[in-house]
């Protein structure tokens, strides 16, 4: 159960960015728990549901197109046309997503998460995000 | 009657937004609520037993819920507990709430972020290496294991075999000193056991099968390496006391065999504690007392003990001479130097001769003996001319020499017979590094001419003999 605690905690850290970001200072840690609880679940559900898209299209392995459709069951794609052709070019959803990451509430989430916008520039994230890797490659090796 | 109070639901019922409510509607709310716990409940305790856990947590109700298709409930995953904090409503009613406090955004963000845990791996270490605990950190420190070994009997075990061992022993008034440096447990089977044997072994009214019997069991049982350290140091202190008794000597010697030949113990850290007791029973000057020997015998019952102690060492260098350098030196060292010590008595030195053949086989025999052979004439021939008491003892050394550089010329007439007999005889002529003058040698094959006629009665032995000694030349 401590390995549950420590991704808890770790993503509490995402949602309480994520709070900052759209403006929120200060919370009761219950809210903030709930927060990091919804959080939790909707990324377990879009994975839940590649996994299920794969799974019946006969594969193991989840590819993109899996990932993108569950996006769409999901909600995360819209405007969807389910009256579209299958031939049919529609990157209508996919453009407004991308829109979105390159649009300013992803830059503010950016900015509060310390990932500096250059490419030069390691983020306090990166940084973290470096330490853990080898943190976790030692506690796999030391045996 | 039901757990869930209806003033609870009024609460409740207030908190809404709905002031009157019905005693009734009240009381029927509440046991609906109750029947909605018990079904969650049920299957929360499904979840908690078939994940093998005794303590039903905040994941198991989840999971009931999400069974019962029912909404989740948020923010109960974090292990943070909840504390409840209390406040009167001034009814002497006191009303729980959970804490709660605001908490800023940047401290969280900002604050450490948590430490990742090790997984589960496991490795091995050295508990105790040949009784010894190591001094590694998984082992428990001095302080810590006496703490822990409260309960076993600390010296007791082996204060017992000590004395026991020494009750053994009625001629001497020796007191054993118990010092029991390692905290020994021995079982009762294995006390038992030890008196037992030392007993038997001792004791001289004991038939030969019991004592045989007894041997047999040392030199075949497994299990018994607990033991080990005592039976040397019976060994030791038997030899030491026992210089007297014949008896005793042997029978210590056929002990130490015994313990060198059962295969399960591991004797090597021993061999230095055995090796005194067998030089001793060696190269004693004086094993025995003058009456332990049939007069009237040819050869006194002393040379079969050093017999039987130079075979022991010829099994000790085999075996372990080649895992321990200073071993054989060592042993050479004593035994040569009791050899050329034209001071001690000459049954040491029968002893030292068989004991270097037994060490060092042929080469030693090449190396040390057959140069100092001139000497030795020095010393044995004036003992045999003379007719003195010492003369039985003198022939018993002549005997000894011929008997090793007959073992030396066995080896070496092999080595002639494969080759050219031209050759053979030339490298066994190289070989022979001292040259031993023609004189003495002359004077030596006469005695020894003597002695064979006497002795071997061949005169294919005088033969050999001759070639011999033209081979030394």
């Amino acid at each position: 159960m401590t390995d549950s605690e420590v991704y808890f905690t770790l993503l509490r850290v995402s949602a309480a960015q994520t709070l900052r970001s759209a403006g929120i200072t200060a919370a009761k840690p219950s809210v903030v728990d709930a927060f990091t609880d919804l959080l939790a679940r909707y990324l377990t559900l879009l994975g839940t549901t590649t996994r299920n898209f794969a799974e019946s299209g006969g594969r193991t392995q989840a590819e993109l197109i899996d990932a993108r459709m569950a996006m769409e069951h999901v909600g995360l794609l819209r405007p969807i046309n389910i009256f579209n052709d299958p031939g049919d070019d529609d990157t209508e959803a996919v453009d407004a997503l991308v829109e979105w990451f390159r649009g300013p509430q992803a830059a503010d989430l950016r900015r509060v998460a310390g990932h500096a916008e250059k490419e030069g520039q390691v983020g306090k994230s990166d940084e973290w995000l470096g330490a853990t890797k080898k943190l976790s490659e030692k506690r796999n090796t030391t045996a | 009657m039901s757990l869930w109070n209806g003033d609870t639901i009024k609460d409740v019922s207030e908190s809404v937004g709905v002031v009157n409510l019905n005693e009734d509607v009240a009381k029927n709310l509440a046991m609906d609520v109750e029947y909605r716990i018990h079904q969650v409940l049920q299957e929360a305790l499904k979840f908690m037993h078939h994940a093998r856990r005794t303590t039903l947590g905040t994941q198991d109700i989840s999971n009931a819920l999400r069974v019962l298709d029912v909404e989740p409930l948020y923010g109960y995953e974090s292990a943070r507990p909840l504390r409840f904090g209390e406040a009167s409503l001034g009814q002497a009613q006191p009303i729980f709430y959970v804490e709660d406090d605001e908490v800023d955004f940047e401290k969280l963000i900002n604050a450490p972020l948590p430490k990742v845990p090790r997984d589960v791996t496991f490795t091995g270490h050295w508990l105790a290496i040949e009784g010894v605990q190591p001094a590694i950190p998984q082992n428990p420190t001095p302080s810590e294991a006496a703490r822990l070994s409260e309960t076993t009997p600390k010296g007791a075990s082996c204060n017992t075999t000590l004395s026991i061992a020494s009750t053994l022993n009625p001629t001497t008034n020796e007191t054993v000193t118990i010092k029991p440096l390692v905290k020994h447990v021995l079982s009762k089977e294995l006390q038992l056991y030890f008196e037992r044997i030392s007993t038997s072994i001792t004791d001289e009214s004991t038939s030969d099968a019991i004592r045989n019997a007894a041997l047999a069991s040392l030199r075949k049982d497994p299990g018994l390496h607990q033991l080990l350290p005592y039976f040397v140091q019976f060994i030791s202190e038997k030899t030491t006391h026992g210089l007297r008794s014949l008896f005793t000597l042997t029978q210590m010697m056929s002990l130490t065999h015994a313990l060198l030949e059962n295969d399960s113990f591991f004797i090597e850290p021993y061999v230095s504690s055995l090796i005194p007791p067998i030089l001793t029973c060696l190269i004693g000057k004086h094993l025995g007392s003058s009456s332990s020997s049939d007069p009237h015998s040819q050869t006194p019952a002393h040379y079969a003990l050093r017999d039987l102690s130079a075979s022991l060492l010829k099994l000790v260098c085999k075996r372990f001479g080649d895992s321990s350098h200073t071993l054989k030196p060592r042993l050479t060292r004593t035994c040569l130097k009791h050899f050329l010590d034209p001071a001690k008595p000459l049954p040491t030195h029968y002893g030292s001769i068989i004991g270097l053949a037994a060490i060092g086989g042929r080469e030693a025999v090449r190396v040390l003996i057959l140069p100092n052979t001139n000497l030795y004439e020095k010393v044995i021939r004036p003992e045999i001319e003379d007719e003195g008491a010492r003369k039985s003892e003198a022939e018993m050394c002549l005997s000894a020499l011929v008997g090793v550089i007959k073992q030396l010329e066995e080896e070496e007439g092999e080595g002639g017979r494969r080759g050219e007999e031209g050759k053979g005889k030339m490298a066994s002529r190289r070989s022979c590094r001292a040259p031993v003058p023609k004189r003495s040698k002359r004077s030596l094959s006469e005695s020894w001419e003597n002695w064979s006629v006497r002795k071997c009665g061949s005169s294919g032995e005088r033969r050999w003999l001759k070639r011999l000694l033209k081979l030394g030349g």
